[in-house]
């Protein structure tokens, strides 16, 4: 028959294009095996504008790219550190007030006369927030997708993401439904039930710490969320402090997949500026697959990616630096990709993994 | 041997010819076009660079070049396999497209239409979760998992056709229609079982030349030239197929066997596309039907030159899509689409009545 | 013999519409085919042609099994003109009528010199030269009925099949058409077979060597228009009384009602 003969003949000519051009120097090249991942790279240095007397600038100047042997690992139990921590001095008791209203994105105001008991948190950010103001018992739903804090196993799952089961969330009977994108809203409203869109944050990372205390409001954990809000707003300062002294670090490539990569205008291009890191795709509106030509000619110091072999793979990369070191920083998802309590322990993983040494 | 001429002088029946002066011209736009791909891009590179590098590279210059090595990187490992591989794919597309057509006597069959190419990015798919390392060196099970795809979806389509009465031509459509949309269903529900690493493959089936490496262009070479052989061998067997089956039957074509051949070569061809540039739909329209308006329906002009068509088209296809919003990319696929739907709606009113559906 | 039908029935589904018809046919004979609709004249014409495969019996086209021979082979021996086929429109004429060829032509072989003299001569023995710069889309019945003509005849076979080549035309093409069968015919100077099926009586009466009439699938009367077409054999078959008298030129019989 026709069919094997010519599947056949085509393998064996595959094989024998494949052999014959095996011995060519074209063949996809793995980095130079000669050149170990350890070996300094020459980085150039960078400009302080003044001196820290407290800061070790001689460490700064020499600013080692190369992932580190012992990456600094954060303790899993951190967080629940910072919120056993009596309060910071620095603020008043507060209240919780009732009725509060809370303006949601679009500018519709929804008004709270006690806090709810029976939560439908569509949005992992959300959930984890109201875990970690101490109100998880409110949230009784949530999306198949959400997968932290544990306490989420038992709560039930109404579809995934992006999908909906309405019927189920109209017999489970919230008093709130939170929502981070607005398919469903008005279905649900016309149900009877009480809708809030905060759309996910994609722009300012310092909205995040006014998420924190609107959940506050809310469920009347007021001074919890106050807490995880300070202690955002003050590991971020602390950051910003740290970094002021210098005018900019190295340039960056986030590939989010297939060379999609986070623009200025995104919570990542926001990341890399407080990071002081200098975003490759600076003229991206938010996110775009960005043209390879472009990726070699603003030769990143520093590449993120979650799948580093298809770029290590790929020959026309091969003189860039993270891959000719084998140092694409393979990024902890998780953090940075739920903008709520954790996004600060992946931000200050960034930080540690470029800036070794300068954060104690 | 009386009056093989009338009263005009004028030969009646003229001895076919092959369209080499054709081809050749449509070398030559391949050629220009390719150039272009190579010297534009997001990079702005002098043009005078990009031939010193090029020329270096085929050892016909000899001289140091000062040129920074992100240049040569850009032209040598990016553009011009990317050229190459969207030149190969696009001629595929073409004439791969032409034999659907001259086959299912369907003007509107496109190997992205008839579900051949879903089918394929399922056979594909199927192999990217399988986990088993798809290329060994320079042998890939990408085109053949494609083809298998390919091969089950346009026979399914086929027989659907033929099962039903008369009206192959929007039977076929339809079936095939219904085979694409099935196959790109499984591909999902196979991609949310999946990790959610797997973002490539979605953007793999977007289809591009985002990730065109010369490897890619080695792989489905020997696919395609296998393939399109035998297409161009049957170019004129093509012809009589054009007749009701049993009128080409009476003319002395097997035509069972002219048919089983014709759909796997170009099947084979389609998978070869298909496997290393995901899905991209209407070259394989676009491309017989410029042709045809040109130059009539003789398939020993229409399958050459529709290929050359629908490698110039892609090339500057994949150009647009790279360059027009720059520092980003498109993906091809929304060039082609954007000139393909216009086209597709423009065949579908000039065949209406007339050949679409038959006396 | 060219031409050998030994048995041969052909069911559609449960229907016969062939039952045993036994039929032999000698070189030089121009053989109509005539009977009321549906008494299988062109099933028949099928089954020479080997569009369809008999249930039973067998067909010997030159001594050798039809079955047995591959679709060039026999298209070689036998052209056919089917009845309103289904033509693509955008194929030029001269084009078509090359397709003739393909029978003589191997796999990678294309048309020389030689084949597109022949495709020329037919041309113009069917007089559709002027035609040569239009489309099949762009013709009339009668225009489309010789280029058919005119590709079986560039098929160059001796045994040629034509299932009503006057069925949708006028009278006066009707005629044209008929005679410049009978003329192909006679170029053959007495080796080619040509059948035709045809419900004009008249005409197969006037231009046929021989009359085969059908009567739901089998042969009723075999011979000579004259022997054929009597009054006894009409009005049984067709069932309507008729007259019979002779053309006082060709000395044929002619029906009148």
């Amino acid at each position: 028959m026709f069919r094997p003969i010519l599947l056949n003949t085509s393998i064996a000519f595959v094989l024998m294009i494949g052999m014959a051009s095996c011995s060519e120097g074209s063949s996809p090249k793995q980095p130079d095996p000669a050149a170990p991942a350890s070996t300094p790279v020459p980085i150039k240095p960078y400009i302080h504008k003044q001196i820290l007397p407290s800061t070790p600038i001689v460490a700064l100047t020499a600013l080692p790219i190369t992932k580190k042997t012992q990456s600094q690992k954060f303790p899993k139990d951190r967080i629940v550190k910072y919120f056993s921590t009596p309060s910071p001095p620095t603020y008043e008791k507060l209240t919780a007030q009732f009725p509060v209203t809370i303006i949601a994105r679009d500018g519709s105001e929804v008004v709270f006369n006690k806090p709810p008991e029976r939560i439908i948190a569509y949005d992992a950010a959300a959930v984890e927030t109201i875990f970690a103001i101490g109100q998880g018992h409110r949230i009784i739903g949530t999306h198949s997708w959400v997968s932290h804090p544990v306490e989420v196993e038992d709560i039930e799952k109404i579809g995934d993401a992006f999908n909906m089961n309405v019927e189920r969330i109209l017999d489970l009977d919230p008093d709130l439904v939170f929502l981070f994108y607005p398919t469903f809203k008005e279905e649900l409203e016309k149900a009877g039930l009480k809708v809030l869109l905060l759309e996910s944050i994609d722009d300012d990372l310092m909205k995040m710490a006014d998420t924190f205390r609107t959940w506050g409001q809310i469920t009347g954990a007021v001074n919890e969320a106050e807490i995880l809000a300070k202690n955002f707003e003050t590991r971020i300062a602390e950051i910003q402090f740290i970094l002021d002294p210098y005018h900019s670090g190295p340039s960056i490539f986030q590939d989010v997949g297939d060379l999609w990569t986070p623009g200025n205008n995104t919570l990542m291009g926001n990341v890399f500026q407080l990071l002081k890191l200098k975003n490759v795709a600076y003229d991206v509106d938010n996110y775009g697959q960005l043209s390879p030509e472009i990726i070699i000619d603003r030769d990143p110091q520093i590449i993120i990616s979650s799948t580093p072999d298809l770029l290590y793979q790929n020959p026309a990369f091969n003189k860039l630096l993270p891959i000719k070191n084998k140092s694409i920083f393979k990024s902890n998802d998780d953090y940075l990709s739920i903008s709520g309590p954790r996004f600060i322990l992946g931000l200050e993983e960034l930080a540690n993994e470029f800036y070794p040494g300068l954060f104690k | 041997m009386k009056s093989t001429t009338n009263t005009n002088g004028q030969d009646l029946v003229l001895p076919y010819k092959y369209p080499w002066n054709k081809i050749t011209i449509g070398i030559i736009i391949i050629f220009i076009c390719a150039v272009i791909g190579v010297a534009v891009g997001s990079v702005y590179i002098p043009v005078t660079s990009v031939f010193l590098i090029l020329f270096s590279k085929l050892n016909l210059f000899n001289g140091s070049i000062e040129l920074t090595p992100a240049w040569h990187t850009i032209i040598w490992n990016i553009r011009f396999p990317r050229v190459v591989l969207a030149l190969l794919v696009g001629a595929s597309l073409g004439i791969s497209g032409a034999t659907y057509q001259g086959l299912f006597k369907n003007p509107l069959a496109d190997p992205y239409l008839i579900g051949v190419a879903s089918g394929a990015s399922l056979g594909a798919t199927i192999v990217f979760l399988s986990g088993i390392p798809f290329t060994y060196g320079y042998f890939s099970l990408l085109p053949i998992a494609s083809f298998c795809g390919g091969i089950v979806a346009v026979f399914i389509a086929y027989l659907i056709s033929i099962k039903s009465s008369n009206t192959h031509l929007s039977t076929l459509l339809l079936a095939g229609l219904a085979i694409g949309a099935f196959a790109t269903a499984i591909t999902g529900i196979l991609m949310l079982r999946s990790d959610p690493d797997l973002r490539p493959l979605l953007s793999w089936l977007m289809g591009g030349f985002i990730r065109a490496q010369w490897s890619h262009s080695i792989l489905i070479m020997p696919y395609m030239i296998i393939g399109v052989s035998f297409i161009l061998g049957y170019s004129r067997i093509l012809n009589t197929m054009q007749l009701e089956e049993y009128y080409a039957e009476s003319l002395g074509v097997n035509t069972e066997k002219t048919k089983r051949i014709l759909i796997v070569s170009a099947t084979l061809v389609t998978a070869a596309a298909v496997s290393f540039s995901g899905l991209i739909g209407f070259v394989g329209l676009i491309a017989p039907h410029i042709i045809r308006l040109l130059w009539g329906t003789d398939y020993r002009t229409l399958l050459p030159l529709s290929g050359i068509v629908g490698a110039a088209f892609l090339i500057l296809a994949d150009l647009t899509a790279r360059t027009i919003v720059n520092p980003i990319e498109l993906p091809v696929g929304i060039i082609t689409a954007l000139v393909g739907s216009p086209f597709f709606v423009y065949v579908l009113l000039k065949t209406k009545g007339s050949t679409v559906d038959g006396s | 013999m060219v031409l050998d039908l030994q048995n041969i029935s052909f069911k559609y589904g449960n229907v016969n519409a062939i039952q045993e018809i036994t039929a032999h046919f000698n070189p030089g004979e121009l053989v109509s085919l005539v009977g009321p609709n549906g008494a299988g004249k062109t099933t028949l014409l099928k089954l020479i042609s080997g569009t369809l495969k008999p249930s039973s019996g067998k067909i010997y086209i030159y001594d050798q099994l039809s079955h047995n021979l591959t679709n060039k082979k026999r298209a070689v021996w036998i052209s056919m003109v089917p009845q309103n086929p289904k033509l693509p429109d955008e194929i030029s004429i001269p084009d078509f009528v090359m397709l003739g060829r393909n029978p003589h032509l191997g796999l990678l072989q294309w048309e020389s010199k030689k084949d597109f003299d022949i495709a020329r001569k037919s041309m113009s023995l069917t007089e559709i030269d002027y035609l040569s710069k239009r489309k099949l889309g762009e013709i009339s019945g009668g225009e489309r009925q010789r280029t058919m003509l005119a590709l079986a005849i560039t098929q160059e076979s001796p045994i040629m099949l034509l299932d009503e080549p006057t069925s949708n035309l006028d009278i006066s093409h009707q005629i044209k058409v008929i005679k410049l069968i009978r003329k192909i015919h006679e170029q053959k100077s007495g080796f080619g077979v040509t059948i035709l099926a045809i419900h004009d009586l008249n005409i197969a009466a006037q231009f046929s060597d021989r009359i085969l009439l059908f009567s739901k699938g089998s042969i009723a009367a075999d011979g000579t228009p004259k022997e054929v077409l009597t009054k006894n054999n009409i009005e049984s078959i067709y069932g309507s009384e008729v007259t019979i008298i002779t053309h006082p030129e060709h000395g044929t019989p002619v029906i009148i009602s």
